[in-house]
């Protein structure tokens, strides 16, 4: 949508993205999702127009943009690609937050690499919103643990929230049947606290602009995503003729369009929001609101491609798949609904 | 639970299915979605029972139950392995079903027995390319040449497709006729001029077949016609009335499915330190699953029933079974689904598996905007 917010700069970065996905992702994505293979050559690539150093300052060879940069960037990547979105949201989260909270030691050590995408970094996405069983254990999922040279993931510790830095090893077991985002290198990761020294080792002083900061990255993602699902129904509406016509046609068609085009609309305009304010809980709103409607409308983008909304052949099931997955890594979204109620009323 | 109106005989019945599901078809579920391939070890102990001609007379191979019961046999197999249960639905509803009504005494003889006794296996070919809601539309051709039928023509989406022995299938006799210019014809794996074709590669229900089907001049004789000359749109528009409460059941199958893990699920993790199901949003998740639950399923069952006491058509409360159940399976799954945070998106439980298979509901045997239109029509008229 074209928003009064969105500067020059925003239009022309989007553009480039856009390009970028048609012309490197586009041919490659229903393979490496049917297989779950990363598109590690892609990433690199991507590094070459700055994307993966969107955030990090030009002192740190990154491209020094803000967060509604970031994101543009991530809904364009999605519209072709959410699980390379993923990847690509994930790896610049790992450099702003050394950006924002590591020492000068870690920032010189890795945020010029990670701009240039001479080293990946992965992350791991759950949160204490996540369900553990009864022993207590909890394995972390690791967004890009495949291929990463580096990862990151969060530890409480003394009622601080840590954030802890590790060069990828072998520990990293991939997820090998995923659900969904299955080219975003996915591995399971069980934490052992003597490893965690205190040279990786940094305190989120913010625990909660942290995590709400990855939850507009996602809900960006989350609105590439149902914008793709209804771009692809609508244009198969108007080729798919039965009934001696085309399927745009149909009463109900028609309301399940307009249906997607507005929770598509209104989901972009509260992330493009919720990406210039820093406001938490505009961006708790935003990441719910967005995700919870990228579940509807990759359902009714399914809906309307019929029986071929179901195979393969069309990504409007991969869509289906890869929202579902996306909401979970923000913890599931009832659960957040309660948290907001809590920060509306506290 | 007890539905009001089930019979000992019923209960019965059910309790064997589920002992069954869960002994034998529960644990190998991952595997058969995984392997991708036509469970024959599942089929043959489902044969063995004589489960795949439950409600067809013992006249002609079946074990002469009701359609209730039929319908509890496709929940219980359903809500272990959504993929062995619409190949069961498939084989029983739109190819042994069919033959029942419109076949000739030589047909059953030699179809609906082997068919009903699972000795061989039951496919409906309606679907084409260009045919899908508008099922009247159908392309392929049928042109009697002296005493042979020739068939031209391409399905698609077709359950069973390729390991099926039996195929019932429409064709054209006039295209200029439409609706009225369609037969329903039977045809024989094997049969020259007939082929199976690509396998789908799908969202869910992936061990389960569904597959295209070609014909180039295939030959088949004049006693492969089904039903009359130009009466094919009517023999399968019931074929698919029928249909309808099994796809149902199925959905509420795995909707049922996806309730039982959960409740299991939020009694043994918790988040920050409290066991999930004390929350209010899991508790309102799970109650809103269990009522709409239940709702769809006495809508089920009363089709079923209605059907039982002899109901010439229950068209109308088929239709409203199978949207109900579909789309409230879809919308369970799904919130059930997000219970389980990232223990859902890999195979560890079976709930993504659930979601996905569970979505095809909506759109096979007549889409959810197909079901509201088949109802609007009996309650408005055209």
């Amino acid at each position: 949508m074209d928003w009064m917010g969105l500067k020059e700069e925003h239009k022309l970065l989007r553009q480039d993205i856009k390009r970028f996905a048609e012309t490197e992702l586009a041919p490659q994505v229903s393979e490496t999702d049917k297989k779950g293979e990363p598109l590690i050559a892609s990433m690199k690539k991507l590094a070459e127009i700055g994307g993966l150093g969107i955030l990090i300052s030009e002192e740190f060879g990154g491209a020094g943009m803000d967060l509604l940069s970031l994101v543009i960037t991530l809904e364009e990547l999605a519209k072709v690609s959410p699980s390379f979105a993923l990847s690509v949201a994930i790896h610049n989260l790992v450099g702003d937050t050394i950006l924002s909270y590591g020492s000068t030691e870690l920032k010189k050590e890795f945020l010029s690499s990670l701009s240039t995408g001479k080293i990946i970094g992965g992350m791991a996405v759950d949160t204490m919103l996540h369900p553990v069983a009864s022993d207590g254990k909890r394995e972390r999922l690791i967004v890009n643990g495949t291929f990463s040279d580096i990862f990151g993931f969060s530890m409480e510790k003394e009622e601080k929230k840590q954030f802890v830095v590790l060069k990828s090893d072998k520990r990293l077991k991939e997820e090998k049947e995923m659900m969904g985002m299955k080219s975003s290198g996915i591995c399971s990761f069980k934490p052992n606290e003597k490893e965690i020294i205190e040279r990786n080792t940094f305190t989120i002083d913010s625990p909660d602009n942290f995590f709400a900061k990855m939850r507009v990255l996602f809900a960006g993602v989350a609105c590439g995503i149902s914008l793709a699902s209804f771009g692809h129904a609508r244009s198969y509406s108007k080729e798919r003729y039965q009934f001696g016509r085309p399927i745009a046609e149909f009463g109900m068609v028609r309301i399940m369009l307009a249906e997607m085009a507005s929770k598509a609309n209104a989901s972009e305009m509260l992330v493009y929001q919720a990406s210039q304010e820093s406001d938490i809980l505009d961006r708790e709103i935003a990441s719910i609101f967005a995700e919870e409607n990228s579940l509807y409308v990759t359902d009714k983008g399914v809906q309307i491609y019929g029986g071929y909304g179901y195979i393969k052949d069309y990504p409007l099931e991969m869509f289906f798949r890869d929202a579902k997955v996306l909401e979970i890594f923000s913890g599931s979204v009832d659960y957040r609904k309660v948290l907001v109620g809590e920060l509306l009323t506290s | 639970m007890k539905l009001a109106e089930f019979t000992d005989k019923h209960i019965a019945f059910r309790e064997e299915v589920r002992k069954f599901a869960r002994k034998e078809l529960l644990e190998e579920s991952t595997q058969i979605e995984r392997k991708g391939e036509f469970p024959w070890h599942i089929i043959n102990k489902i044969k063995e029972r004589g489960w795949l001609g439950v409600n067809f007379p013992e006249e002609y191979g079946g074990l002469g139950l009701d359609t209730t019961s039929y319908i509890i046999l496709v929940e219980e197999i359903a809500r272990a392995c959504a993929s062995t249960a619409i190949m069961i639905a498939a084989h029983v509803s739109l190819a042994c079903q069919p033959i029942f009504v419109h076949g000739t005494e030589e047909q059953k003889e030699k179809y609906l027995i082997p068919l009903a006794r699972g000795e061989k296996i039951g496919s409906f070919g309606l679907t084409e390319p260009n045919a899908g809601s508008d099922a009247g539309g159908t392309e392929s051709t049928a042109k009697l040449v002296g005493d042979k039928w020739i068939i031209n023509g391409n399905k698609r989406f077709i359950t069973n497709g390729t390991v099926a022995d039996v195929i019932v299938f429409t064709a054209s006799q006039d295209r200029t006729k439409k609706t009225r210019g369609i037969s329903a014809f039977i045809v024989e794996k094997g049969t020259k001029g007939f082929e199976p074709g690509k396998e789908e590669d799908k969202l869910g229900l992936r061990g389960s077949i569904t597959s295209e089907l070609h014909f180039e001049d295939c030959e088949l004789l004049r006693e492969n016609l089904l039903g009359k000359e130009y009466e094919g749109f009517k023999v399968f528009m019931e074929t698919l009335d029928g249909g309808r409460i099994s796809i149902g059941v199925l959905a509420l199958g795995i909707a049922q499915g996806a309730l039982d893990y959960g409740i299991k699920y939020v009694r043994e993790h918790s988040v920050n330190g409290k066991p999930l199901y004390k929350y209010q949003w899991v508790q309102k998740i799970i109650s809103d699953a269990a009522t709409e639950i239940m709702a769809a399923r006495h809508l089920i069952y009363h089709a079923a029933m209605l059907k039982d006491r002899g109901a010439e058509s229950v068209t109308e409360e088929g239709a409203m079974a199978k949207l109900f159940a579909s789309e409230v399976s879809t919308r369970v799954c799904s919130k059930i689904h997000s219970i389980f945070g990232k223990d859902g998106v890999t195979r560890k439980y079976p709930l993504e598996r659930f979601l996905r298979d569970t979505k095809l509901m909506e759109i096979g045997e007549g889409t959810s905007e197909i079901q509201r239109i088949v109802i609007s029509r009996q309650i408005l008229g055209r």
